[in-house]
């Protein structure tokens, strides 16, 4: 077995290694330091929150925007003019201005352009203007359960006929509805009576309501593709991609459930549950332009965070995402949809007409 | 002579009470690493007992099996590291643990991995090749299959052999069996049905059942829980009783009794209901990795079919509570008691290893299971 030969030499190498290695420990450690960076200066400004319906009154709610360290409520705004415009004419101006809403008693209708200008003294005109997407001739079809399906969920196929682009957004969601007030509310059904002070309500929950496909029919900026099930998926709403409506004339997508659905489809009920079982709810809705924009950049913020619940990383590409906004002069969003909610069924056709 | 004194003294403790002592590290010839069980029933007592200690528990009992290095140690090893890679991003199974212990786990199909062992309540007691000795047998077990070698005294390579070799024989004393599960069968003809339910179309295999639900936007949390029925042959010692007629010369007069034997067996097999539940977390690259909470919890109902429903020598409750007639409805409401885990494994029925009584065993199609992962708002229902 040989033996080490220490020389002077190798001593002094031996040494400035080591006082080298020292030296990079405390410059390295020297670099930390925490650093504020202010943000932007808060400038008071008004803010347009207003998404229309056809089943729905013209209406507007008007804030002011608050700075980013305080928790109180927004201040509405009480003392405006605003007035609703359909297809460049005017309706008229608002007649009810309580607690910063502001409405008109004229539902929108279809297939038309909707615009609210809103005068605040002090302030330039404020302006915004969302689309009212037209009703397509639809079918949906329920399937049956679905072995090859993430928990035997049904096939859900939505197709529609006589496809007439109209400069609008195809989302879709599921979703289920459940009794409140308490929860799942325990004695919210009595001998099959829905008891007083309950209802029955849509409960959406970005976190567990999913939709998946066999192929990437949805945007993808919701979604991954998984692996292990071959499929895609993305959370509730999911956005049809404009491009997958746009090459036929009569355009399908078929998706299901990821999670087991509020009823189990159907299935017997479980014992040791006392809770009463809700329904399957597929929301489809055609977005105008800004009101599809406001809604994908709002999700997208969501997505797009730096570490989850846990504290730990989400995605490390994660960067400041900012909401969409149409409001000229001013803050949120003016936006129009049209859009319907489904009871879904097992083996059930569905024809939805304008 | 040390070693064999050693030996000898480890052997004479294994009746003893099993909090105080259980089983010995065998520190005979070739430094074997291994657990020694005299019998099938100290072995079958240190499973059940074994199986309601947490995980803290476990590593007090582990460390005082001196030499002694469960495939459960390493498994948690694993795990803990591949969660610390996923929440930095990295691909599954790259660590240095999951490299190093490759022969603890097996990716799983639904994503993570699972120990590589069929029963989840032997991690504790099987070395990290799998390997223990109970009674003359030495056993390796595995998800797949398990191999058993009928130990000669004197014979110092039978643990090489048993692991060397994938095929029986018979001459050597040497058994190859397949692990069946419910789940997949070792030839895959039996495929696990979706969250299937007996009144779906598609009629699954009883004890086949699966769900899984998800949370997070997009999917971060996974809970899957599934039912598996497991059959397991392996060579052992049963112990048959039968009754028989003996003379007693005080009284004169021909009694009836009942005689034991213990016999060697190198084919018998021991039949096993639970429900799994695993928790996982999706990584940034889409990937599911383990991901251990204390968070889980099942209730429901549960009972057996068999083709004769006669489960005989005897057979065990699991850890979901008392059972008195496996073959009737019984409830269940258990949580996890073990710590944190992603791996847990909630036992329902357990039978004694036999070589006859037991006849195609399988959970009824009627049994429910409601699993939560709490505190991560997922849950499914079987």
């Amino acid at each position: 077995m040989g033996r080490r030969v220490v020389t002077p030499t190798h001593d002094i190498n031996f040494l400035m290694r080591n006082l080298l290695f020292l030296l990079v420990v405390c410059s390295v450690s020297g670099c930390i330091q925490a650093v504020d960076i202010d943000g932007p200066e808060y400038v008071k400004k008004p803010v347009v929150f207003g998404i229309l319906h056809p089943d729905s009154l013209l209406k507007v709610n008007l804030t002011w925007s608050r700075p980013a360290t305080t928790t109180n409520p927004a201040l509405s705004i009480k003392n405006a003019e605003v007035t609703f415009f359909e297809n460049g004419t005017p309706l008229g101006e608002s007649v009810d201005k309580e607690d910063g809403n502001y409405s008109l008693p004229v539902r929108p209708k279809t297939g038309r352009s909707y615009k609210v200008e809103i005068k605040i003294s002090a302030l330039p005109l404020i302006t915004a203007e969302d689309y009212i997407p037209r009703w397509m001739d639809t079918n949906l079809y329920v399937s049956d359960r679905n072995p090859s399906n993430t928990n035997s969920n049904p096939d859900i196929t939505y197709t529609l006929k006589n496809f007439l682009p109209d400069n609008s957004t195809l989302w879709m969601g599921l979703y289920s509805t459940q009794y409140f007030p308490d929860g799942w509310a325990p004695g919210c059904i009595v001998g099959g009576q829905i008891q007083p002070g309950c209802e029955l309500i849509i409960r959406k929950i970005t976190g567990d309501s999913y939709v998946t496909t066999a192929s990437p029919i949805f945007d993808s900026f919701n979604g991954f593709f998984d692996p292990l099930s071959n499929r895609f998926s993305n959370s509730s709403p999911a956005r049809v991609r404009a491009d997958i409506l746009a090459d036929e004339d009569t355009p399908t997508v078929k998706f299901a459930a990821f999670n087991q659905g509020e009823d189990r489809w159907g299935q017997v009920k479980r014992p040791n549950d006392t809770r009463p079982f809700g329904e399957n709810i597929l929301e489809i809705t055609f977005a105008g332009p800004a009101y599809d924009r406001y809604l994908k950049s709002a999700l997208l913020a969501y997505q797009n965070r730096l570490t989850d619940f846990d504290g730990n990383l989400f995605s490390p590409f994660a960067e400041p995402s900012p909401v969409y906004s149409n409001v000229t002069n001013g803050l949120g969003i003016f936006g129009a949809r049209n859009g319907r909610y489904i009871v879904l069924k097992l083996n059930t056709t569905y024809q939805l007409t304008p | 002579m040390t070693s064999c004194l050693l030996l000898v003294g480890v052997m004479s403790c294994q009746n003893e009470v099993f909090d105080e002592q259980v089983a010995e590290v065998s520190q005979a010839q070739n430094k074997q690493d291994y657990l020694e069980f005299k019998s099938e029933e100290a072995f079958a007592k240190a499973l059940a007992e074994l199986n309601q200690k947490s995980h803290v528990q476990l590593d007090i009992w582990e460390q005082e099996q001196k030499g002694f290095v469960s495939l459960r140690k390493r498994y948690n090893e694993v795990i803990k590291a591949e969660e610390i890679n996923g929440d930095n991003g990295l691909e599954p199974l790259k660590s240095r643990e999951a490299t190093l212990y490759a022969r603890v786990y097996v990716p799983s199909e639904y994503g993570g991995i699972e120990p590589n062992v069929a029963d989840w309540r032997m991690m504790a007691v099987v070395n990290v090749d799998g390997i223990v000795k109970i009674g003359n047998f030495i056993h390796q077990f595995s998800k797949s299959e398990t191999k058993s070698i009928l130990h000669k005294v004197g014979v110092k390579d039978d643990v090489a052999k048993l692991k060397a070799t994938s095929k029986a024989n018979i001459a050597a004393g040497l058994t190859v069996f397949p692990v069946v599960s419910s789940q997949k069968n070792i030839s895959g003809s039996v495929p696990s049905v979706k969250g299937a339910r007996p009144s779906d179309s598609v009629t699954p295999l009883p004890g086949s059942r699966f769900c899984e639900g998800f949370s997070g936007s997009p999917q971060e949390w996974r809970i899957i829980a599934y039912e598996e029925m497991l059959e397991i042959k392996r060579g052992g010692e049963e112990t048959i009783c039968e009754p028989s007629i003996k003379y007693n010369s005080t009284t004169g007069q021909y009694e009836p009794t009942i005689s034991c034997r213990t016999v060697t067996n190198p084919n018998l097999t021991q039949y096993q209901a639970q429900l799994h539940i695993r928790t996982l977390k999706r990584g940034f690259w889409g990937s599911w990795n383990d991901r251990s909470s204390s968070g889980q919890q099942a209730n429901g109902t549960w009972k057996l079919t068999a083709s004769s429903t006669i489960v005989s020598p005897g057979w065990n409750s699991g850890n979901t509570g008392t059972v008195n007639n496996p073959f009737a409805n019984t409830s269940y409401n258990v949580t996890n008691t073990t710590g944190e885990t992603s791996t847990l494994n909630f036992i329902f029925w357990t039978s004694t290893l036999a070589s006859s009584g037991n006849s195609n065993v399988r959970l009824d199609g009627s049994s429910t299971h409601n699993t939560i992962w709490n505190g991560y708002n997922c849950q499914c229902s079987i």
